[in-house]
């Protein structure tokens, strides 16, 4: 069972699998085929169906953000003309305006960035440290330990809201920044990835990183952080998801306009008596786009981290 | 030597111990806070609220409008391993061909959808699954030669719709993952099956699954917690479908803030965490997480 | 557009609505002559006066202005068939006078807190610095959607709470259960004799057990909207063709043949239904919950209504159904394919805003069809509504209620909030400024204060209990659809909704 389990190529590196990722091995496959002409043609038929099959879907998958980078110039009775118009009959860019006007966005976007900062920053230090030491360390407890950390990931938010509530103010954290980012400072999710991370880092280099003298928590700086970079920018990417979308507990803390956040401040533009779609289109796509922008820059070791990742379950 | 073997005793306490600390304060607390709330009663925003032992818990089993809910989560959860997870396979073996092009391109644009925020979301999707104007009935169901679709008010539609957005949500995600497993999995094996005549059904189903399973358990593991804490989706998008989409967070958030029921609430989400945590441990058993390397 | 007989029938049918809810003006009328009254208005206009400025004397301007309005009242009546028409003229005699009375020595130089939401934030930022500069009170509002989950965290815990904050009608049973963490408003509403001011059945969102905790934004008057052009496009007078629901009914049966099925009379409404489903029971005087704090929901007359609405569904085929607040809803509307819409005097700016340049110069308004034989009803409603409210953490309630005057209960807070935020004000002074009145070039020019003003009065109450949400949760939420779906009948499902609803009142929750 637990042979099948593993993967055959289990001891890959991250490294090895940025390759793979990237430089790809399509001459490898194809060099061995030895087949005939024909074959080839249909070969080469085949993936063109195929990509134009992966096309259509990305453009489904395309189709909500269309809309709304189109609507988000639109005046605001165009946003429902039917059928929809998937062009603006004149692009203007009003609800931009709005946006800054009417609402302190950029404060919003301010304050939403700072506070990504820090838990990012935050999240990633602490789990990779509290990582590295599941994954490369016999302590007592060990395994119990872990297993509470991952249980507790499993209680949903909205029950410890009042507790949480209690200790906030009880520090004195109302309305601050740190009312927002503490309590998600560290995360378990973070450990039980960056141990899955430091598992890949070779035993064999820490002791002889030790031998020569190195402190324990050089190994951890010097050897455990550059090895796991890759899963770094993982959790780096998906922490700054979280923190720039969180909505609940925001809500209940901040109490002041100018230290609300983005998705507060687009919430606040829906609700019974008033709907303004076209600010909150031109939000949500100005909210998108370091988000956006991060992941292209991290595209290739985005994925590559998943595949170190996923690789020692 | 004597100092560097008492460093690397004390060093694990060190590094585990910042979370620890922080974890006793703001996870800790709360966790067992709302234990202690689930084993009371409350009627209102009150001070003071009696003991009542595990009634809660009683009321629960017997709470139709719970098990309604429970079922629902579950529903969806069984929609996002059989068709979300598909999905995001066959995106991934497809994305995994050789000879396709634009790799970078398809990636992004099958995992941007998870870095829109949950209100675009639910906007956007009301237009999607309107019933006269939406996209799915104009442009997929109705061509199909289908009946337009109440996706929204239809009882046997309200879950499939709430699928339908975690495909377009959750695939491109998956389909990472399993990418990442797939260029893990062994070429040369399938190679040696594929020169021994072997289809590429029987490929696929001998060779690559298996090695890819371990990537397909941890996935299932991260549908079923996604699963039974969906929240923002179902209360942004189904406000108007009543209880034909009522999801078990949607009903722990109602008695919590509206009916200020934070006891029954903490209930719930301790019932939830007990099937979450049985779900998944046995899956980590599974995957052998707990094996030290 | 000659239509003898319906206007025949409107007249007998105007009776029901003018009997009940015209009752004043049915006194006033006496008996088949014209007669003459002649009423005094007081108004009497605080002017604050800065700290510094120590009054000695209350100075007393009197201005007696003398406006001769004839106003005529048409009220018909109906005994055993025969028709009487009355004709009231009223004179109204205002006498203005201006009491400069000393207020701000009283009040602390502070800061107050605020949560609300919607649009309001806007509103409160303006009358903050207004009222700012008359006093040396200042205020710090905070808008965002979920403000009644942060009160809730707040009162549960008894810490952090705003010294006010704004509570929709929804979800504000919530705080009338445990302790009521809001101050009762209404001695000082009666002490200063605001209490006759405000149409009092608004009030009755915030009242329980006698105690008022909050000052109504709105009067919410639900009126018919409606698309002029496709009303004449089929040949139908509006004013006949919706005189009552029954003709309602028909004219949509009208346009539907006559449009081969692309025009529909209705479709925008709760769930599945045609119509909202609230305010039309509240048209028939009916509600969630009585007067008395009584379940209402198995109230014969209010099954009939809800089965009526369930029929026009289901057999009339003159309806269909859009989602509420979605994009399907004003499309619908921009391509001519609804007519009308049930709605109070929010819907007039959704309809500007999002409808747009399809419909301007199309829409009109008017008071709602009235049900045949029915003397409890009006033809008018209400739907929503929010309320400012002081909560008991607060350590500043003289200057918090000074904030709630400056704003809520004068004729300028009032005149200003509609023109800011077009909520068309509750109270009763600030209906005659003659600033809330212009020809709206959106509704081709109609002026729909006029509307509002005209049904003002008859506004019925919405009766508010601390239960109303589970109520709206298990009857809208759990049994509603189940109806929808054919699963069970109208009056069984209102009825099995009632005993669930009595049965956790009497469980406690």
């Amino acid at each position: 069972m637990k042979s099948q389990m593993t993967p055959s190529s289990s001891n890959n590196r991250a490294t090895t699998a940025l390759g793979a990722v990237e430089g790809g091995y399509e001459p490898i496959a194809s060099s061995r085929d030895r087949k005939a002409s024909l074959s080839k043609t249909l070969r080469s038929a085949r993936s063109g169906a195929l990509f134009g099959f992966l096309s259509i879907a990305a453009i489904i998958t395309f189709v909500p953000f269309a809309y709304m980078l189109s609507s988000s110039f639109k005046r605001r009775d165009e946003i429902y003309s039917v059928p929809v118009t998937w062009i603006p009959s004149e692009i203007e860019p009003l609800n931009y305006v709005r946006l800054f006007e009417e609402i302190p966005f950029a404060r919003e976007y301010l304050n939403s960035a700072v506070i990504a900062v820090i838990v990012v920053a935050s999240v990633l230090f602490f789990s990779s440290l509290a990582g590295f030491a599941f994954a490369k360390y016999q302590f007592r407890f060990k395994n119990q330990m872990f297993l509470f950390v991952l249980a507790t990931m499993m209680i949903p938010i909205q029950v410890q809201v009042v507790p949480l509530y209690l200790i906030v103010n009880s520090l004195g954290w109302l309305n601050t920044y740190q009312g927002v980012f503490v309590p998600q400072a560290m995360s378990a999710f973070g450990i039980f990835l960056m141990r899955q991370m430091m598992l890949s880092v070779p035993d064999e280099i820490l002791d002889a990183a030790r031998v020569d003298g190195a402190s324990e928590v050089g190994l951890f700086r010097h050897v455990a952080i550059p090895m796991t970079r890759a899963g770094l920018l993982v959790l780096a990417l998906l922490t700054a998801l979280t923190s720039w979308n969180d909505y609940l507990w925001p809500v209940i803390v901040l109490r002041s306009e100018d230290m609300l956040t983005v998705p507060l401040g687009l919430a606040a533009l829906i609700n019974t008596y008033r709907v303004e779609y076209g600010m909150v289109l031109a939000g949500s796509t100005l909210a998108m786009l370091p988000v956006v922008a991060l992941f292209i820059v991290f595209n290739r070791h985005f994925v590559a981290g998943l595949t170190s990742g996923a690789v020692k379950f | 030597m004597n100092r560097n073997r008492l460093q690397k005793r004390s060093a694990p306490y060190i590094f585990t111990a910042p979370f620890f600390i922080w974890f006793s304060i703001f996870g800790l607390f709360p966790v067992i806070y709302a234990f202690y709330l689930s084993l009371h009663h409350q009627v209102g925003l009150v001070a003071e609220r009696p003991f009542v032992g595990l009634q809660n818990y009683i009321d629960l089993v017997l709470d139709e409008r719970f098990r309604h809910s429970l079922w629902n989560t579950t529903y969806y959860g069984l929609g996002s391993i059989f068709v979300i997870l598909p999905a995001a396979l066959i995106l991934a073996l497809i994305l995994h061909s050789p000879s396709l092009r634009l790799k970078g391109v398809f990636r992004i644009a099958f995992f941007v959808p998870l870095l829109t925020s949950s209100v675009v979301v639910a906007v956007i999707f009301a237009l999607v699954f309107d019933t006269r104007y939406g996209l799915l009935n104009n442009y997929i169901v109705e061509p199909l030669g289908f009946e337009r679709i109440s996706w929204l008010q239809d009882g046997s539609f309200v879950i499939p719709a709430l699928v339908v957005m975690g495909v377009w949500k959750w695939t491109g995600v998956n389909s990472l993952y399993y990418l990442a497993g797939l260029q893990n999995a062994s070429k040369d094996i399938e190679e040696a099956a594929r020169i021994d005549g072997a289809g590429h059904w029987a490929v696929f189903r001998y060779v690559t699954f298996p090695q890819i399973q371990p990537v397909v358990l941890f996935t299932v593991i991260l549908a079923i917690i996604g699963s039974y804490n969906l929240f923002a989706e179902p209360y942004l998008l189904l406000s108007n479908s009543g209880d034909r989409g009522l999801m078990a967070m949607v009903y722990l958030f109602n008695n919590a803030f509206s009916f200020a029921k934070f006891t029954y609430a903490s209930a719930i989400g301790y019932i939830l965490f007990f099937i979450i945590l049985v779900l998944s441990v046995a899956q980590l058993r599974i995957f052998s997480v707990f094996r030290d390397d | 557009m000659k239509q003898p007989s319906s206007l025949r029938r409107r007249d007998l049918l105007r009776i029901g609505a003018i009997g009940a809810a015209g009752a004043a003006t049915a006194a006033l009328a006496g008996c088949g002559e014209t007669q003459v009254v002649t009423q005094e208005v007081v108004k009497v206009v605080t002017q604050q006066v800065p700290v510094e400025k120590v009054v000695t004397q209350v100075v007393e301007k009197e201005r007696v202005v003398e406006v001769e309005k004839p106003v005529e009242v048409e009220v018909e009546r109906v005994v055993t068939q025969i028709v009487e028409k009355e004709k009231v003229v009223e004179r109204e005699k205002i006498v203005e006078k201006i009491v400069t009375v000393e207020v701000a020595p009283k009040l602390r130089s502070v800061t107050l807190t605020g949560w609300t939401f919607a649009h309001l934030p806007r509103w409160h930022k303006a009358n903050g610095d207004l009222f700012a500069a008359q006093t040396n009170v200042k205020t710090e509002w905070v808008g965002v959607s979920e403000i009644w989950d942060k009160l809730s965290v707040a009162l549960q815990t008894g810490v952090g709470a705003p010294d006010m904050v704004d509570i929709e009608q929804g979800p504000m049973g919530r705080y009338l259960k445990g302790d009521i963490q809001l101050v009762d408003l209404k001695p000082m509403l009666t002490r200063e004799g605001f209490w006759d001011k405000l149409v009092t059945s608004r009030q009755a969102l915030y009242t329980w057990e006698g105690k008022t905790y909050g000052v109504e934004y709105a009067l919410t008057p639900v009126v018919m909207y409606y698309n002029l052009s496709l009303f004449e496009k089929y040949g139908i007078d509006p004013e006949a063709g919706m005189a009552t629901w029954d003709d309602f009914v028909e004219s949509g049966q009208r346009m539907k043949s006559g449009s081969g099925g692309e025009t529909l009379i209705t479709g925008t409404g709760t769930g599945a239904l045609p119509m909202p489903m609230e305010p039309m029971f509240r048209q028939r005087n009916r509600d969630y919950f009585t007067a008395d704090g009584e379940v209402g929901l198995d109230d014969p007359v209010l099954i009939e209504t809800m089965q009526w609405m369930e029929d026009l569904r289901a057999e009339g085929g003159i309806a269909d159904r859009a989602e509420p607040w979605s994009p399907g809803m004003w499309g619908a509307f921009k391509e001519e394919h609804h007519a009308t819409t049930v709605g109070a005097d929010w819907i007039a700016d959704f309809l500007r805003d999002n409808v747009g340049a399809e419909g301007e110069g199309k829409w009109r308004a008017q008071p709602l069809p009235l049900w045949a034989d029915d003397p409890t009803m009006t033809d008018t409603s209400c739907w929503g509504g929010t309320g400012i409210m002081i909560t008991t953490h607060t350590q500043f309630v003289e200057e918090a209620w000074e904030y709630i005057k400056f704003g809520m209960l004068t004729i300028d807070g009032s005149v200003r909030r509609y023109k800011d935020i077009s909520q068309f004000p509750a109270f009763l002074p600030a209906m005659e400024s003659s600033e809330i009145s212009f020809a709206d070039p959106y509704y081709g020019g109609q002026d729909l204060t006029e509307v509002f003003k005209f049904v003002a009065r008859r506004v019925p109450a919405q009766h508010q209990h601390p239960f109303r949400p589970e109520l709206r949760d298990v009857w809208e939420s759990k049994i509603l659809p189940d109806v929808l779906d054919g699963k069970i009948g109208v009056e069984e499902g209102l009825t099995q909704a009632a005993a669930e609803v009595r049965d956790i009142i009497a469980k406690g929750g």
